[in-house]
C-alpha cells in the first residue's frame, strides 16, 4: 500500500476544503476562553472540601460555650453525683447544647446578610444545611461526652440516661427549628433563646420530682424520645426545604454542585 | 510550544496557552469536519462546539495520548451526532450531473465531486480510517485511538476503504 500512497493521494486529492473563516476562528477562541472561564468558577468541589470550608465561618465561641459546658462534666467525671444533680444537669445541659447551634445558624438573618449569601456561589440551602450539619455532629459529639463521662458512676441504666439527656435535647431543638422555620430574622434568635429557658426550666423542675425518673416512667420517655425524635426530623427537612425560599428570588445564581 | 506544555499551561489557567491551542488545530478539525458534514457552516460549527467542548470538560481531560487525537474524538463523536441530526439527502440530490456511473463505477475520478461521492459511498469506519490517513495525514496508531479500534482493525479497514474506493474510483492499481 505504501508504494502507492502517493498515488492515492494524488487522487483524492480533488476534494479540497474551503479556507476557514478568520472571524469564526476568532469567534471560537473567545467563546472557548468564556467557556474555560465558566467552568473554572463551576468546577465542582468534594463534599467534605466544602465542609470543611464552611467549618471556618462557625463563630469560635460556639466551640468555646460547648467546651464551657463539657468542663464540669469532665471535672466531676469519676466521682458520684450527689443526691438528683446528674439529671438536673441533664436537663439544663442538653437544651443549652441544642441551643448554642441556632444563633450559628440565624447569624445570616441576624447580621442581614441573608441576601448576599443567598446569591454567592453556593445556595443559601447548601450553606446553611452544611452548618446545621456541622453544628448536629458537634452537638452529637458533646452529648456523647456527657454520656460517657456520667455514664460510669450515674449508677442509672445506660439506655434511660440516653432517654433523660436525648429528650430535653430533641424538645430545645423542635422548639428552635419551628421558630427558624417561621421567624428568619433578628428576632428568630431571642425566640429560640425563650424556647431554650423554658425547656431548661420545665425539664429541670421535672428532674426534681423523682417519680418521672423511676424505671416505671421509662415507657414514657421512650414514646417522648420517639415522638421528638420524629418531629425533629420532619422539622429539620421543613427548614431545610424552607432555605430555598430566599434563593428563589435568585434563581439566576450559579450554585456550584457537590 | 509542545502540546503537553500548552496543556500544562491551560491547567493552571493561561488562557493565551488556550488561544494558541485552536490556533494550532483549528485548521485541521475545520478540515476533518468539513469532510465529514459536507458543508462549510455546519463544520465551522462542529468545529467551534469542538473546542467549546474541549474548554468545558478540560477538568476531565488527562493527558495521556497526544492533545490533536482528543480533539479528533470530540470532533468525530460531534460529527456523528450532528448528522444524525441532519435530515439525510438523497445521493442523487448531492451531485447529480456528476454522478455519471456505469456499473457502480464513478467516471470522473479526478473531480472534487466524484471524490467526496466515492467517500460518501463506503462504509462509515472505512471512510474514517481513509479521511482519517490521507487528508489529516495521521498515523495508524493514532487513527485506531481515536477511533477507538484496534491497530489491525484500522489496517484491515484503510484496506477495504481503499480497496472500495479504487472501485469506485475506477483505480485498480490501488489495493
Amino acid at each position: 500500500m505504501k508504494r502507492n500512497e502517493g498515488k492515492i493521494r494524488e487522487a483524492l486529492g480533488p476534494f479540497s476544503v474551503p479556507a476557514c473563516d478568520p472571524e469564526k476562528m476568532r469567534r471560537t477562541v473567545r467563546l472557548a476562553k468564556a467557556a474555560y472561564r465558566e467552568r473554572q468558577v463551576s468546577v465542582r468541589i468534594g463534599f467534605w472540601e466544602f465542609l470543611s470550608m464552611q467549618l471556618r465561618f462557625i463563630g469560635k465561641w460556639v466551640w468555646l460555650a460547648q467546651a464551657a459546658l463539657l468542663l464540669p462534666v469532665l471535672a466531676a467525671a469519676g466521682r458520684p453525683p450527689a443526691g438528683n444533680s446528674l439529671l438536673l444537669f441533664f436537663a439544663s445541659a442538653a437544651p443549652l447544647v441544642a441551643f448554642l447551634g441556632f444563633p450559628e445558624i440565624l447569624k445570616s438573618y441576624s447580621h442581614g446578610m441573608a441576601e448576599i449569601e443567598a446569591c454567592t456561589r453556593f445556595s443559601m440551602r447548601k450553606l446553611m444545611g452544611a452548618r446545621m450539619l456541622i453544628l448536629g455532629l458537634a452537638d452529637l459529639c458533646c452529648l456523647t461526652v456527657i454520656l460517657a463521662a456520667s455514664a460510669a458512676h450515674s449508677g442509672l441504666p445506660f439506655l434511660q440516661m440516653i432517654l433523660y439527656l436525648f429528650v430535653p435535647f430533641n424538645c430545645t431543638c423542635c422548639g428552635c427549628l419551628t421558630v427558624l422555620d417561621h421567624v428568619k430574622s433578628r428576632q428568630g434568635g431571642y425566640f429560640c433563646s425563650v424556647v431554650c429557658i423554658l425547656c431548661i426550666v420545665f425539664f429541670s423542675r421535672l428532674s426534681l420530682i423523682r417519680e418521672y425518673y423511676e424505671a416505671a416512667a421509662t415507657g414514657v420517655w421512650a414514646v417522648l424520645f420517639f415522638c421528638s425524635l420524629a418531629y425533629f426530623a420532619a422539622e429539620l427537612v421543613r427548614t431545610f426545604r424552607s432555605f430555598d425560599g430566599l434563593s428563589a428570588a435568585c434563581k439566576g445564581t450559579l450554585s456550584v454542585p457537590w | 510550544m509542545d502540546d503537553e506544555r500548552l496543556v500544562r499551561e491551560i491547567k493552571s489557567g493561561d488562557t493565551e496557552a488556550l488561544d494558541e491551542l485552536i490556533q494550532k488545530y483549528y485548521r485541521d478539525i475545520y478540515a476533518y469536519c468539513f469532510r465529514r458534514m459536507s458543508c462549510r457552516a455546519d463544520a465551522e460549527d462542529v468545529t467551534q462546539d469542538v473546542f467549546l467542548h474541549f474548554c468545558r470538560n478540560f477538568d476531565s481531560y488527562t493527558q495521556r495520548g497526544k492533545c490533536r487525537n482528543y480533539l479528533y474524538v470530540i470532533a468525530r463523536n460531534l460529527c456523528v451526532n450532528a448528522l444524525q441530526k441532519k435530515p439525510s439527502l438523497p445521493l442523487s440530490s448531492v451531485e447529480p450531473e456528476r454522478l455519471a456511473r456505469d456499473d457502480g463505477r464513478v467516471r470522473r475520478a479526478d473531480t472534487a465531486g466524484s471524490v467526496r461521492a466515492a467517500l460518501r459511498r463506503l462504509p462509515e469506519e472505512q471512510r474514517e480510517v481513509v479521511l482519517l490517513r490521507f487528508y489529516q495525514d495521521l498515523k495508524l496508531k493514532d487513527i485506531a485511538q481515536i477511533t477507538d479500534s484496534g491497530l489491525s482493525v484500522t489496517k484491515y479497514r484503510l484496506y477495504q476503504g481503499l480497496k472500495a474506493l479504487g472501485k469506485l474510483l475506477s483505480k485498480e492499481d490501488w489495493r
